[in-house]
């Protein structure tokens, strides 16, 4: 079990995020489906993180 | 907080013949809780068959114009699991309304039930509770310290063997991480936090509150006041809460 902590300040909401892996990346997000779309973004994130660049070598 | 009682029915137990002094104790604010209570065995007035064990959950809402009625985890194991989960039923029971009120858990069969007696009209209210629940202890608590712990043994444990039975004379200083708090359902899948002990004055809990369904963590989601859930409860879900720095034991069904 995962449990992230963001907070919106310009919305006053906040949330704890949990992720359970032994459910699918898509059925966490139909779980997640009923809140605010800030916090379905944050989901996706979590879910899916951005791959930082490599550092290119000459 | 006034001083508390504790009982701890550790055997199963049975309905006590007298059911006016039943009614005399929650009347005066007695908690009842009945570990092992089987249904199909035993005969809640009005109720006599596990085919009438049936209601909408969402009834409790209702009741709770004229009463309220908690069920309270008070300790999970270790591993977070329902598994042992330590329940507390709390009846605070309307002397003004007329109602009568009883409650009931069959850990056994893991149900949990709670039915009121009769209403005004003579007609007898049961809800039905499916959960999976299996306590190890189940706490007996009077509310009010007019009732003593000796009178209640005395009136409702005819039919309990006072050897099954584990009395624990608790003040508020033996509860340090319980705070008397109400989850109250405000919509579809979103509840309300409140400090019952102070007027219903609403509690905004720390980012990282836990909430739990049915003992498995959920996103809570606070935004005016409300803290919505995913996955959303269903009929029949328990909800929880726990707060690291106000530690909280409530739940509601949903």
């Amino acid at each position: 079990m995962e449990k992230y902590y963001f907070e919106n300040k310009e919305l006053g909401q906040h949330t704890c995020i949990v992720i359970n892996r032994k459910y699918s990346n898509a059925e966490i997000i139909k779980q997640h489906k009923n809140q605010p779309q800030w916090v379905q973004d944050k989901v996706k994130e979590i879910l899916y993180p951005k791959k930082e660049k490599s550092e290119e070598v000459d | 907080m006034d001083k508390q009682h504790y009982i701890i029915i550790s055997k199963s137990a049975t309905l006590p013949a007298d059911e006016t002094a039943m009614e005399t104790a929650l009347e005066t604010g007695a908690i009842l809780v009945f570990k092992n209570w089987n249904l199909t065995t035993n005969n809640i007035a009005g109720v006599t068959e596990t085919s009438d064990l049936t209601g909408e959950v969402d009834t409790v809402q209702n009741a709770k114009v004229g009463f309220q009625a908690i069920f309270r985890p008070l300790k999970q194991c270790a591993n977070g699991e329902t598994a042992n989960i330590q329940a507390l039923c709390e009846i605070i029971a309307n002397p003004c309304n007329g109602y009568k009120y009883y409650a009931f858990l069959n850990i056994k069969n893991g149900q949990m039930l709670i039915t009121t007696k009769f209403d005004n009209a003579g007609v007898a209210t049961l809800y039905a509770f499916q959960k999976n629940l299996d306590p190890t202890q189940i706490f007996l608590g009077i509310s009010n310290p007019a009732i003593t712990l000796t009178d209640l043994i005395g009136e409702w444990t005819e039919g309990v063997s006072k050897t099954m039975i584990t009395t624990y004379d608790l003040d508020e200083t033996d509860l340090p991480t319980m705070r008397v708090v109400s989850l109250i359902k405000t919509g579809t899948a979103k509840v309300k936090v409140v400090d019952t002990a102070n007027g219903a004055v609403e509690v905004v809990l720390t980012g990282t509150a836990d909430f739990k369904i049915n003992g498995s963590s959920v996103t809570p989601v606070y935004a005016a006041g409300e803290y919505s859930f995913s996955p959303a409860p269903v009929a029949g879900d328990i909800i929880t809460v726990e707060d690291d720095n106000v530690v909280l034991y409530e739940s509601l069904i949903y």
